[in-house]
């Protein structure tokens, strides 16, 4: 709008400041040089297919070359460092990969080693408590053995004791059955 | 020019500088195709276009220099003109697009060198550029729909009845499109032109109270520069816009 009040100004001033000098010239040549249209119209055809015969088989396949071909060159930097940033990661994957295989055989290994250690080490043990419980059997068996002979010789001391006593005390001697049969009942009672 | 002077009427003739020269006269059975001023100014503009583009495109390298960049912002910037308002099927017209953007641009720009001589600043070019670029719009609209482009001049969906108001309003709208986009960029740069002519003729009348007018012209110089792009710029983008309405309809 600021503009349309500049052009009526500015045309204003033209009839202000040409005044009746410009009207007899008869105004604007734009308007009044008729005869000169033709040529102006025939300069601005061949300029302007010139112009454009060079800027779309010259310049613009030129310009579209060296801008296409930075779109291209950045558009292959980027590709190629998205791939080796993907090699990368692969290589990091397959040294997790590596590093986890090799933990877990570590750990196999480890395993097994502990289990043979623990199998022999029961094994050995076993044998060892085997060994021991045989001997503690046999001696347990032996002290048996020699409790009971004790016992029994206690018992027959008894009873002899108990006979010759009864002979001392009241003169009859009792049958060595009974003297025994009562030596076991106290000795029965004591126990 | 100063002829006036003398008598107290405006020292300078603003209408002058748009007043066209026969260079080399040139007469074709009957046709006056004269190399005048105007087409010397047009040869100039082509001539210092390809210049600058066979220069800034020279050394094609990866990393541009300054004049490369210059150049290449203008391609990325028309062709992100035809993509964004014509889209993917626009690329046939880049070319076209982009040397009209230039050609008008140049010739803005160079008219505002002194005693150039604007070639935009006359209508009959403007209008024939536009009619030019409207007959065109409207054979590719038809190629494009067939009969069916005409539905251009009724907005989808809209009730049938009010197609007695949107039909007339819209073919007339169609029709002025020429008219409007000649005269825009005519009357832009002949109104800038002549303004600029009319400071200057104050600023020698009013002697050493012309610093006044003066100062103004430094300004109405740099809004000129501003507006001899921006026209080169909406008459460009305004061919984009028909070209997409005749490859889209709306």
């Amino acid at each position: 709008m600021a503009r349309i009040t500049t052009i009526t100004l500015a045309v204003a001033a033209v009839a202000l400041a040409t005044g009746p000098a410009g009207a007899a010239e008869g105004g604007l040549p734009q308007l009044t040089q008729t005869d000169t249209y033709v040529s102006q119209i025939f300069w601005l055809i061949v300029t302007f297919a010139a112009l454009y015969y060079i800027m779309s088989k010259k310049v613009l396949p030129r310009l579209g070359q060296v801008v296409e071909g930075r779109r291209e060159k950045i558009d292959d930097d980027l590709g190629r460092a998205e791939r080796l940033r993907a090699e990368a990661e692969e290589v990091m994957q397959a040294y997790e990969k590596a590093l986890g295989t090799a933990r877990g055989e570590a750990g196999a290994i480890l395993k097994a080693t502990s289990d043979e250690i623990k199998a022999d080490t029961a094994q050995r043990l076993d044998v060892v408590a085997r060994e021991q419980a045989e001997r503690n059997r046999r001696e347990e068996a032996e002290i048996e053995e020699a409790m009971a002979r004790a016992t029994g010789d206690l018992a027959g001391m008894a009873t002899s004791a108990a006979q010759a006593v009864t002979q001392k005390l009241i003169d009859v001697t009792p049958a060595e059955s009974a003297a025994r049969a009562a030596v076991d009942d106290v000795m029965e009672g004591r126990r | 020019m100063a002829q006036g002077a003398q008598d107290g009427s405006f020292p300078v003739d603003p209408l002058h500088q748009f007043e066209i020269q026969r260079l080399v006269t040139v007469n074709v059975g009957g046709l006056d195709l004269s190399f005048t001023n105007s087409a010397l100014w047009m040869v100039i503009a082509v001539a210092a276009i390809t210049g600058f583009m066979m220069m800034a495109t020279r050394g094609r390298s990866l990393v541009p220099g300054r004049l490369q960049s210059c150049a290449e912002i203008l391609y990325e910037m028309i062709a992100g003109m035809v993509r964004q308002n014509v889209g993917s099927e626009g690329r046939v017209y880049f070319p076209f697009i982009f040397s009209l953007f230039l050609f008008v641009l140049f010739g803005n720009l160079l008219g505002m060198i002194p005693i150039s001589f604007t070639f935009t600043s006359h209508l009959v070019v403007t209008f024939f550029m536009a009619m030019v670029i409207f007959l065109a719009v409207t054979v590719i609209g038809f190629i494009c729909h067939g009969a069916g482009y005409l539905r251009l001049f009724f907005p989808h969906g809209a009730p049938l009845w009010t197609a007695v108001i949107l039909v007339p309003i819209e073919i007339i709208s169609y029709l002025s499109r020429p008219i409007s986009l000649s005269m825009r960029l005519f009357a832009n740069m002949m109104a800038g032109h002549i303004l600029l002519k009319v400071f200057a003729g104050f600023t020698l009348l009013m002697g050493i109270a012309g610093v006044v007018p003066l100062a103004a012209l430094v300004g109405i110089t740099a809004l000129e520069f501003l507006v001899a792009v921006l026209q080169a710029y909406i008459f460009t983008i305004l061919t984009c816009v028909y070209l997409h309405d005749a490859i889209h309809l709306h």
